[in-house]
């Protein structure tokens, strides 16, 4: 099938990406701009940025009166803020303006079986949020069906509203066994999460034709760091 | 794994025995994992090393979830640090305040706080400077040391210098250059900063310190505080070349 077909048969694809650079050390004022400005044009779902950025980017926003959402990720990369640190970041991150909140879970403390705190991490998400779109961050690859099975569960019934899979942080990859999810793995998790949660993948796609298969598969969005093969379907001159 | 111990490790740590030099080697490490998956287990597993060897290490790395549990588990036999806005420095400035509040409840001996990195990036000196304050002014002397770290391994020479300058400015004395994580310190860096700043900065150099050598070139530099993921394995690996030379 050929790029441009798939993209009349899914015609909401750039709705449907959230764009950003959260897994790197540089971003500087003038990159920023650039990627409000970027996410704007295209009309992506929203700009992912990390809160240091948060203030500025909104400020871009309005000063350019650009018609743009800004989902903010909060406690990124580690997951490790005890829950008054998190409250405290994600209140601060809707008062400057996050249309969306994202927050990386405490990894750790599921390895360590520590249930109850992971519980009480997903209702911060989602009380702090209020109103707000909540997306929790779960790097799914560390963890067994009968964990992630429970995070599920309880951000469904906590009022979560999305799960995203892998926070890609490159860095930590010469230290873990962390790997982006396979084929696979989507396809099971999205059937888990369907009736509960949107899922939300975070991998690093360069090819048109693997964001197609992965909306395909009915992932409700995709988060990249990279829209120049986007670029080229926009301008129809995409050659596959 | 090098084979040979280099001169200016032998001369730092010369002892009574090869058991007494590894502790004198621990002694300039920072020890522990930090990271995204870092169980409880984990860290037991690396106190209880410390504390069976005796190694007396600068300080214990902790994730602030796990500062609380340590501290007990510790029991003052080393300073425990736990880092803050690491190690992308993402964090807003009142949720850096909140970390430390909470860190100097559980009364942690010693923290490093990433700086704002876009500030940095975006060459914006002066919030460098403001931000630098308010850590310190604050919190400066709740944690002792009290250091900021300044990815420097993504910047130019002249940007190191400008950013030690809003530094010094605003009150810093100790300087963390880098995170960790791919952000690799050099020893040129360390040298910049030395000679521009003489007698202004305590430096603690992190990242890409693998092995015995990395180790010397900083104690050629007068270096006393180092961080490595791969402490263990540098003093590991002294051990066992000292006791195959005695």
């Amino acid at each position: 099938m050929k790029i441009k077909d798939l993209k009349t048969e899914i015609p909401d694809v750039f709705t449907d990406i959230i764009y950003g650079k959260i897994s790197s050390y540089q971003m500087s004022e003038l990159e920023l701009r650039l990627k409000c400005f970027e996410a704007s044009y295209y009309g992506l779902d929203s700009l992912a940025v990390l809160p240091s950025y948060l203030e500025q980017a909104q400020k871009i926003i309005n000063t350019e009166k650009l018609s743009l959402q800004l989902t903010a990720i909060s406690s990124y990369p580690f997951g490790t803020y005890p829950p008054e640190v998190k409250i405290k970041e994600i209140e601060k991150l809707i008062a400057i303006g996050a249309e969306k909140v994202f927050m990386v879970l405490a990894a750790g403390s599921l390895r360590d079986g520590n249930y109850q705190q992971i519980s009480k991490e997903i209702e911060i998400l989602s009380e702090a949020s209020g109103t707000k779109s909540s997306t929790l961050i779960l790097e799914f690859s560390f963890f067994e069906k009968e964990e992630i099975n429970f995070i599920i569960e309880e951000a469904a019934d906590k009022g979560v509203d999305g799960l995203m899979i892998s926070t890609n942080f490159e860095p930590n990859f010469e230290y873990s066994n962390m790997k982006t999810p396979s084929f696979a793995d989507i396809k099971n998790l999205n059937r888990i999460c369907k009736s509960s949660l949107d899922l939300i993948v975070n991998a690093k796609f360069f090819d048109p034709k693997e964001i197609f298969a992965f909306f395909k598969l009915g992932l409700d969005k995709i988060y990249v760091e990279d829209i120049s093969m986007l670029k080229k379907l926009q301008g129809g001159n995409f050659n596959d | 794994m090098i084979k040979k111990i280099p001169f200016e490790i032998i001369q730092a740590v010369r002892g009574e025995s090869p058991k007494k030099e590894a502790q004198k080697l621990a002694s300039f490490f920072h020890f522990g994992e930090l990271g995204l998956t870092s169980t409880l287990d984990e860290v037991k597993i690396n106190a209880n090393y410390i504390k069976e060897r005796e190694y007396k290490v600068k300080a214990f790395n902790v994730e602030m979830t796990q500062a609380e549990q340590v501290i007990e588990l510790l029991e003052g036999f080393v300073n425990v640090h736990v880092p803050v806005s690491y190690p992308m420095g993402n964090m807003m400035l009142d949720t850096k305040l909140k970390s430390l509040d909470y860190l100097a409840r559980l009364e942690v001996d010693e923290t490093c706080v990433c700086l704002n990195y876009f500030n940095i990036l975006s060459q914006n000196y002066q919030a460098v400077e403001k931000e630098a304050e308010t850590l310190i002014s604050n919190y400066g002397s709740a944690f002792n040391p009290f250091a900021l770290v300044v990815p420097s391994a993504l910047l130019s020479d002249s940007e190191i210098i400008d950013i030690c300058k809003a530094l010094k400015t605003a009150g810093c004395n100790v300087l963390k250059l880098n995170p960790g994580f791919h952000l690799n310190v050099t020893p040129e860096e360390v040298a910049l900063v030395k000679r521009v700043f003489p007698d202004t900065f305590e430096i603690h150099p992190s990242g890409g310190i693998r092995n015995l050598s990395d180790v010397a070139e900083y104690l050629k530099l007068n270096i006393t505080t180092i961080h490595s993921s791969a402490s263990k394995n540098i003093v590991e690996n002294f051990l066992e070349l000292r006791k195959e030379e005695v």
